[in-house]
């Protein structure tokens, strides 16, 4: 009589032989493979994401009058003063290229943006990584910084054909360079993601700042980008500095935990910052 | 054995069985007892040793060294701070089968390249080095591709020497690579930036920090400020001491205790002043998980800086003496080793102490590479020759010549000698510097004109023992740089050997009986006569204010007690002072000291060109020494320059630097601008 086992024999043979050719395969083929599971499951992801907002448009469409025309006017209001503030921003431009000039600056590093639709987001890596909907065809590369208004959220990690996936600031694999406010001497800190733990709202670490440093007496230092590194623009804000600092091993530093800037809980939209030239980081990778 | 009989019971009657269980049980329950005991045992009577056992494990201190004082010259500028330097280091144990890879990869290139037979044995340990080399370098193109923009490129390259040496001394821990990460850069923080954003995270390469000592005027005032040298230790004693008080107080053993590194002063102020320069230990007594990981701060203590140190020295005059002895002194001539010092008359502070080759104190800081070491040492620059060069102080000494002369009634201070072209001591014709002779000649003309035959006649006339006596009353031959406060060295990188010789000494060294023919020598500054040029530079200072010693200092300190043991005045009458500045001072306006005249400022000098042997060739030492202004002395110096050959001379090769000084000490703005 035929045991169970032997009956398994077969497809317990043909597992461990896939698992091995799964082990050996060279990169190469395990990459093709890994970006055709990434490119066949993007249209779900996208029909899913499409899904929602037309449940969500609906949602919409069913408001009365009122609230709709209260909209209007909140959206008026808030247009008209983001025209004047582009007037103030255009004439800070124009300061700040006659200055470059008189300085011989070089100019900074020149993006532009394409806002993406957030298409996916798994619970298990929930406070790292996000997909969004645009890929490689809207131009976006690897390494491009993802923001939300002045708020870094995070940056692209993988780039697929239609859909890209999004590094989040709380992601332990983001580093960044950064700046304290209220840090007379302007010294570089490090933004760096860290494992969050369950319960608690998504912290990222924020070390090297110097032990001369204390954060301005009654609201919380803000921290933003750089914009030396070349990747990110300066002036971006990336969390709140925790009023806690903490010596680090080294001794010659503080460290501290930053909460991210942008309300990463739930995040429907983003913008991809697309530098005009390419970046190191893109071939490095 | 036969086999049991049909019928024949098997198992044992029920009896025997239950006599077999209670043996079992009787097993089981002693076990049970003699783990419950063991148990009761451990818990109450060992509870105590087992609990401090387990604090030990658990318990962890870490010592964190307190950061060094700063060391500012005079007016407050920073000459020594402390900086963070950034290093690049690569992990050798991840890059493990790249190197392998490419060691076959060498391997088969070598061998298609010569045709070699598979037979052929290569040298392995060759092949891996270059695996080593070439494999590192790929990740430093890396960084420097990671790093450059349109402005500025960066090349950071593999150091073989480097490596080696790493592999030989600190295999187990990573490689840095990039030593200084910023080096040279305006703005370090872009680069810093840049490797953190354009650099993927690959678990090879990382930035490590840590805190050095920074010197930003580089090589200037190297041989006084000294170095450090990473040490386990920046105060053993201190470290002690904590060590013992955090062990009893938190029951720590032996191996619970950690060192951050720091450094430890090696030379000059660093190390004369390392205990107050290095400040109070800090330390955090941690609890560690099973991992080694830290779970919970138990107890902290800050770090203390170390006490800032002010020193005597200004910037500006150090910066123009270093200026004059270097290579800028003359762009037609090669420098020529020599040492410069000036002193603040009144309270005896060293404004500037200069000794030329020198060497970065910077490129000292971590380890210092053999290339460096060994260039620093071929030129001479770990010898400070101001305090430690010992050289005939030649025509210099004539003015302790003439004060032992007139001060003992040898010769007047007025008495016209009759001087010729050289004077027969013995059967020897000691010379006169030109062939017809000065001919009629005083104290006062002497010393602008440097006259041999004056000195020989005084000389001889006073006797070695009271030209000794007066050399040594001048302090010729005290240690220098003793600190008044506590009796200990401020620096000690100082001669021992200086040499006033005597009839005695003459006999010690088994050179035969004294004659007066060595008194003549050393009655002009030569023969076995030796001192620095600090020893010159106090001594002028000493004259200067009409008393017989300077106690100098390289500490500022403007509430000193101006006392030195030891001092009394010198002892001239007025008219034998006159005489004394009135040589000095047209020494300079009309005599050898020429190159010293600055307008607006009388300075009393005299220069003296000694011989020497330089490598087994004669050569000339060039001096200069004296005090400005004349009249009101505020300052003093002594320039003591190492001719090559017998083309340099006193007032022309020492007298600029001596101007140089002076006037960085006129104008120090302007010689801070220059």
């Amino acid at each position: 009589m035929e045991t169970p086992l032997r009956r398994l024999r077969g497809p317990l043979a043909a597992l461990a032989a896939l698992l091995l050719a799964w082990v050996l395969l060279p990169s190469l083929p395990r990459l093709f493979v890994r970006e055709s599971f990434a490119e066949f499951q993007a249209p779900a992801l996208v029909a899913l994401s499409r899904t929602r907002e037309l449940v969500r448009h609906l949602e919409l469409t069913n408001a009365d009058r009122e609230t709709l025309a209260a909209s209007g006017r909140d959206l008026a209001r808030a247009n008209a003063a983001l025209e004047l503030r582009v007037l103030s921003l255009e004439s800070l431009a124009s300061e700040n290229r006659r200055l470059r000039g008189m300085l011989a600056t070089p100019p900074p590093a020149e993006f532009r943006s394409v806002v993406a639709r957030v298409a996916a987001r798994e619970s298990s890596t929930w406070w790292s990584r996000l997909v969004i909907r645009r890929g490689r065809e809207d131009g976006v590369r690897l390494g491009c910084p993802v923001v939300l208004g002045d708020r870094v959220v995070g940056r692209v990690a993988a780039v697929h054909l239609n859909t890209s996936e999004v590094e989040l600031v709380t992601s332990p694999g983001f580093r960044c360079s950064a700046m304290l406010d209220g840090d007379e001497r302007r010294q570089v800190v490090f933004v760096t993601g860290a494992p969050n733990p369950p319960f608690v709202g998504p912290r990222a670490d924020v070390t090297h700042i110097p032990r001369e440093y204390f954060p301005p007496a009654g609201q919380p230092a803000v921290v933003r980008t750089t914009g030396l590194g070349g990747l990110y623009p300066p002036g971006l804000r990336l969390g709140t500095l925790e009023p806690v600092l903490t010596d680090a091993p080294e001794g010659a530093w503080k460290t501290g935990k930053m909460a991210p800037a942008a309300e990463l809980r739930n995040v429907a939209e983003v913008a991809v910052l697309i530098p005009t030239q390419p970046q190191p980081y893109e071939e490095l990778r | 054995m036969t086999d049991p009989s049909p019928g024949e019971e098997l198992v044992p009657s029920g009896r025997a069985n239950r006599r077999r269980i209670l043996q079992l049980a009787a097993i089981f329950a002693g076990a049970l007892l003699y783990v419950a005991g063991g148990l009761v045992f451990r818990q109450a009577v060992q509870h105590q040793a087992i609990e401090d056992q387990h604090e030990r494990q658990i318990r962890h201190a870490i010592l964190i060294p307190g950061s060094r004082g700063r060391i500012h010259d005079r007016n407050g500028f920073v000459l020594v701070d402390n900086k963070v330097r950034w290093s690049v280091t690569v992990d050798l144990g991840k890059l493990r089968p790249q190197i392998i890879r490419e060691q076959r990869r060498l391997l088969a290139a070598e061998r298609s390249a010569w045709r070699l037979p598979e037979a052929y044995r290569p040298d392995y340990d060759r092949l891996r080095d270059q695996a080593r080399v070439n494999v590192i370098q790929t990740h430093l193109d890396r960084v420097n591709r990671a790093l450059s923009t349109p402005r500025a490129q960066a090349d950071f390259r593999v150091s073989p020497v480097a490596l080696a040496r790493h592999l030989r001394e600190r295999r187990s821990s990573p490689f840095a690579a990039i030593e200084d990460l910023a080096l040279g850069e305006r703005n370090p923080g872009e680069r810093l930036a840049r490797f953190m954003e354009q650099l993927p995270d690959d678990g090879v390469l990382a930035l490590r920090s840590e805190v050095v000592r920074d010197y930003p005027e580089g090589s200037l005032a190297c041989h006084i400020l000294g170095h450090v040298r990473p040490s386990e230790s920046n105060d053993p004693e201190a470290e002690r001491d904590l060590r013992t008080m955090l062990a009893a107080e938190h029951n720590l053993g032996p191996s619970g205790f950690s060192v951050r590194p720091s450094a430890r002063g090696v030379k000059g102020v660093e190390a004369a002043y390392n205990r107050e320069l290095a400040g109070t230990h800090g330390y955090l007594i941690i609890e560690r998980n099973i991992a080694g990981e830290q779970r919970k701060v138990l107890a902290s203590r800050e770090p203390r800086q170390g006490a800032h140190i002010t020193l005597s020295l200004d910037r500006a005059i150090q910066r123009a003496a270093e200026r004059a002895l270097g290579p800028s002194a003359d762009p037609n001539m090669p420098p020529l080793p020599g040492s410069a010092v000036m002193v603040d008359v009144a309270t005896g502070e060293i404004l500037a102490l200069a000794s030329f080759p020198g060497f970065d104190p910077n490129k000292m800081t971590g380890r210092i590479s053999q290339e460096d070491y060994d260039e620093v040492d071929a030129a001479g620059g770990w010898f400070n020759r101001a305090t430690q060069g010992l050289y005939p102080p030649g025509s210099t000494f004539k003015i302790v010549t003439a004060l032992a002369g007139v001060r003992s009634g040898a010769v007047r201070h007025d008495e016209v000698l009759d001087c010729g072209p050289s004077l027969m001591v013995g059967n020897r014709a000691f010379p006169e510097h030109t062939p017809e002779g000065y001919g009629p000649t005083d104290m006062e003309k002497m010393l602008i004109i440097s006259c041999n035959v004056w000195n020989y006649v005084v000389g001889l006339r006073t006797g070695i023992d009271r030209l000794a006596a007066e050399a040594r009353r001048l302090g010729l031959a005290e240690p220098l740089l003793i600190s008044s406060f506590d009796g200990r060295p401020e620096y000690a990188e100082t001669a021992k050997g200086m040499v006033i010789p005597t009839p005695e000494y003459k006999r010690r060294r088994g050179a035969g009986e004294w004659s007066p023919g060595d008194t003549a020598n050393t009655s002009i500054g030569q023969g076995y006569l030796l001192t620095t040029p600090l020893h010159m530079a106090a001594m002028m200072a000493s004259i200067a204010k009409g008393r017989t010693r300077t106690n100098l200092t390289l500490i500022h300190d403007p509430g000193r007690e101006l006392t030195h043991p030891g001092a009394e005045p010198l002892g001239l009458t007025a008219g034998q002072r006159r005489a004394l500045l009135d040589g000095l001072t047209r020494c300079v306006e009309e005599g050898t000291g020429g190159p010293m005249r600055i307008a607006g400022l009388s300075v009393a000098a005299k220069t003296g060109t000694s011989e020497y042997f330089n490598e087994g060739r004669k050569a000339h030492l060039a001096w200069a020494v004296g005090f400005a202004p004349a009249e009101k002395p505020r300052v003093a110096f002594a320039v003591c320059i190492e001719g090559e050959d017998m083309s340099s001379w006193g007032g022309a090769t020492a007298g600029p630097v001596a101007k140089a000084m002076l006037e960085a000490w006129l104008n120090p703005a302007g010689a801070e601008g220059r």
